[in-house]
């Protein structure tokens, strides 16, 4: 089921009554019955899979409370294998037999490529990494094994989580299941809000501006300019800014109309000053996990153990090179099958690297300077990443990207008027949306009457722009990973 | 104070959810759920017209009433050879039309009814040549088409859209495997199919449970909410008037140079090749032409690229071997005319690709002289 749906808005009615007026164990049951359904409404056929992962790690969890040290490391490699398992049939098993072909070709062994399809089970990625860091987390003992399988198969299962993340930990959910608070309407209307303003980036923004990407995306590499590579890098910077945050968005309200409270995902990413600041903003819950559970292990430092704070430490942390290309390499491929998504998180790494080696050449510049000129060289290089994150192919990330590096490439247009003009449009909002949030709403928070006046404003717009966009035509961009 | 702050959000969420949805109402209350958007953005001086010859559909847009035009080339019981014309709006709009004017179309239908040829004519606004392709691979397992023609249309070099009327020709098995190894095919059906296959099957929302009970409840939820069916329009008025105000504040008109979008033009370019190729492997006869301009004035495209254009559609014609001419001077200035305002302005424009009735009978005329030469008909229209 999709968010920007009337039926998952019909089945969130039903949910959120129901669940303020269950008791605890009904309550259980009809979370995990409705996230069954939810994920059921899109391929019924991949209930199972889900499942496997739950039992398994719920299994896993249960026989680690009894074995010793040695024993437990056996039952977690048994859980890793059975979800990195999965996760390779399904999403990496084509890839992989495609790149052994192809080699073996190369090498002169003639080899028919292999004609098969594989569905990739919606969400598979973000519920195996769910599933997973709650091993780990009972392994090291970071938590107790929940006895509970219900308990346990909704906070794998929850389904405003269940697709597309935020990836939360095992203690942040559970503990809110167990201990319902009472009922408020703020509870209600806090998560309308959030539900508004997530359809509004979902069904306005991202799915207007996907239509120009789409488009962009599809000319020729040959005969687009270096403008053009520009615009269509922040435009669907964009656009997988305003689609997935959407969808965190959704999630969140949709959680705390049950009175649970998911911590943010995104936090105005591309105000970032550093890509320090860049990956504490973006998609935190991912960068939170491959923090805990990749870099600083492979560097064996501390962990955080939350789901908040992203990269940010692992970005400043001293640890190696090494590690570091190995971390965003894997973050890249956990995104997709495909050479492209490797090259975007080795950018990552490369970007990561110089900025270890700038920063503290930058101590002495003021803060106003830091701030200012931090944006203006940390916006476009981050953009720039988008690129081969939605090219075609990996020739045509790299074809476009080097379309940048050459000057005659900077003297025509190649795409319709109207994408440079949204483009740019669409920059200047977000920076005075920026502005507005940080600097004008105080002022106007601190005067009650106009507070509701423009509060209520802005509700009727972002309202009747819903109702006027709502559609379920289009997927959200991270449903594919 | 944190209760304070809460009251204020209910009350502003409350009153924004209801002001909102009574807003639209009474906007969409006013509106007319039969608008055409055709007709809306020619403008109140050009008419659209779908003609019809004796009750029977002979000019359709796409997918979505092509049904009609089956019917009335199936109401020819001989199973008459097809004169397949695709165009853009020039073929269905009339420029200041008055009760009994008609297109084209119907003209040349009349003219060729007289051979037993059934002439079906295809028209959109702004169409381009992929458009076209898909639309005349989809066309050939439903008529036994003769003759193809075509004109070419500078500006819709400049279009690379395919509308989703047009896009479901991609669903068509049969089609498909006539333009899966074309330049044209494989990049329309990566660009919109993939979505569908297998490699990428997460992604699509066809036969989903999703799907059927979503159309289910959206149906329901018109029948009872007037507003959440004409939601269509109210997007079309938001796009239309935002339209006419980048027109405004840029200082863009009817008479503003627009320049050749390369890569566009390419696609368009190859897509005309893939339709020769289709029309030749079915030993169809094509008929291409450059359609009438307004030359009275300065045209609004640089004339170097338009020059190129022309030499560049009339060498692939000879190539191909396939007939070809040049219209453009056909319609004198007298037979064109204005259009509405292209931006928040009132203050009509030039329309450089809609004529007055007096046109269509020259085009028909002229169109009808070059299918006679190919078809070797002897009798004047």
């Amino acid at each position: 089921m999709i968010f920007n749906s009337l039926s998952y808005l019909l089945l969130l009615l039903i949910v959120i009554t129901l669940y303020w007026l269950l008791p605890y164990r009904a309550r259980l049951v009809l979370i995990f019955s409705a996230s069954l359904i939810f994920y059921g409404f899109w391929k019924i056929n991949f209930i199972p899979v889900l499942l496997i992962s739950v039992i398994v790690d719920w299994w896993v969890s249960q026989k680690m409370l009894k074995c010793d040290k040695r024993n437990r490391f056996f039952l977690l490699l048994g859980s890793l294998t059975t979800n990195l398992s999965l996760l390779f049939y399904f999403k990496y098993l084509i890839f992989f037999a495609d790149n052994s072909i192809g080699f073996a070709n190369l090498l002169g062994v003639e080899l028919d490529p292999i004609a098969f399809k594989i569905i990739l089970p919606l969400g598979i990625s973000f519920y195996t990494f769910q599933t997973i860091s709650y091993t780990v987390d009972v392994y090291r003992g970071f938590i107790k094994p929940e006895k509970d399988f219900i308990l346990f198969a909704c906070y794998v299962t929850f389904f405003p989580q269940l697709v597309a993340g935020p990836i939360l930990r095992a203690k942040e959910v559970i503990p809110q299941f167990t201990n319902r608070p009472s009922f408020s309407f703020d509870y209600i209307f806090i998560g309308i809000r959030f539900i508004l303003f997530g359809l509004f980036l979902k069904v306005v923004m991202a799915d207007n501006l996907s239509i120009l990407v789409d488009s962009g995306f599809a000319i020729d590499v040959k005969y687009i300019s270096a403008i053009d590579v520009w615009t269509l890098a922040f435009l669907f910077g964009f656009q997988i800014y305003f689609d997935f945050s959407a969808y965190s968005f959704i999630a969140l309200g949709s959680a705390r109309m049950m009175g649970i409270i998911f911590p943010n995902n995104f936090n105005f990413p591309y105000i970032s000053t550093s890509p320090k600041d860049f990956w504490q903003r973006w998609h935190i819950s991912l960068s939170s996990w491959i923090r805990d559970y990749l870099y600083l292990p492979l560097n064996k430092t501390k962990v955080l153990d939350r789901s908040e704070g992203g990269l940010a430490k692992a970005v400043k942390t001293k640890g190696t090179n090494k590690s570091l290309f190995i971390t965003m390499g894997l973050m890249g491929l956990w995104h997709g099958a495909n050479w492209t998504f490797l090259i975007w998180g080795i950018y990552h790494a490369i970007v990561i690297s110089i900025y270890r080696l700038i920063e503290p050449k930058t101590l002495n510049f003021s803060e106003r300077f830091r701030f200012l000129g931090g944006i203006l060289v940390t916006l476009p290089v981050m953009m720039l990443s988008w690129i081969p994150f939605r090219a075609n192919s990996l020739n045509d990330a790299l074809g476009m990207w080097l379309k940048i590096f050459n000057p005659l490439a900077y003297t025509w247009l190649g795409m319709r008027e109207n994408v440079y003009i949204i483009t740019f449009l669409v920059l200047i909002s977000f920076f005075i949306v920026y502005f507005f949030k940080v600097k004008i709403l105080p002022i106007i928070n601190s005067k009650k009457f106009i507070s509701i006046i423009c509060d209520t404003i802005l509700i009727t717009f972002v309202t009747s722009m819903v109702i006027v966009f709502f559609r379920s035509i289009n997927q959200f961009i991270y449903f594919q990973f | 104070m944190k209760n304070n702050i809460f009251n204020q959000n209910r009350l502003s969420i409350l009153i924004g959810l209801l002001l909102g949805i009574f807003l639209l109402d009474i906007f969409s209350s006013n509106i007319d759920s039969e608008i055409n958007f055709e007709e809306f953005a020619l403008g109140k001086n050009t008419k659209t017209l779908m003609a019809l010859v004796e009750n029977k559909k002979i000019h359709c847009s796409d997918l979505k009433d092509l049904s009609l035009c089956i019917e009335g080339h199936k109401a020819d019981k001989n199973n008459s050879p097809v004169i397949l014309w695709l165009g853009n709006s020039q073929l269905h709009a009339i420029n200041q039309n008055k009760p009994g004017n008609e297109t084209a179309a119907p003209q040349i239908h009349r003219f060729l009814k007289k051979y037993n040829f059934h002439t079906l004519t295809l028209s959109q606004a702004n169409a381009n040549l992929q458009e076209h392709y898909l639309l005349f691979a989809y066309l050939l397992d439903r008529f036994p088409i003769k003759t193809l023609v075509l004109p070419i249309v500078f500006d819709d070099m400049r279009e690379d859209e395919i509308r989703s009327n047009i896009r479901r020709v991609l669903k068509d098995q049969n089609s498909l495997k006539k333009i899966n190894k074309t330049l044209t095919g494989k990049s329309l059906i990566s660009r919109f199919n993939d979505k569908d296959l297998a490699d990428n099957q997460s992604n699509a929302l066809d036969d989903t449970i999703q799907n059927s009970y979503e159309n289910s409840i959206d149906e329901k939820l018109g029948k009872i909410w007037p507003l959440w069916t004409k939601r269509d329009i109210l997007r079309g008025e938001l796009f239309g008037t935002l339209y006419l105000l980048r027109n405004s504040i840029l200082g863009i008109k009817a008479t503003t140079t627009r320049k050749m979008i390369k890569g566009k033009y390419i696609k368009n370019r190859n897509a005309y090749q893939d339709i020769l190729n289709l029309a030749l492997d079915n030993k169809i006869e094509v008929l291409v032409y450059i359609p009438p301009i307004r030359s009275d004035i300065k045209i609004p495209y640089e004339l170097t690229e338009y020059n190129n254009f022309k030499k560049e559609i009339k060498d692939i014609a000879e190539e191909y071997k396939i007939y070809f001419t040049s219209l453009e001077n056909l319609v004198p200035s007298e037979f064109w005319g204005k259009k509405a305002s292209t931006n928040l302005s009132e203050e009509s424009e030039v329309d450089f690709m809609h004529f007055q009735a007096e046109g269509h009978r020259l085009l028909a005329e002229a169109i009808y002289l070059e299918i006679s030469k190919i078809l070797q008909l002897t009798k004047k229209p």
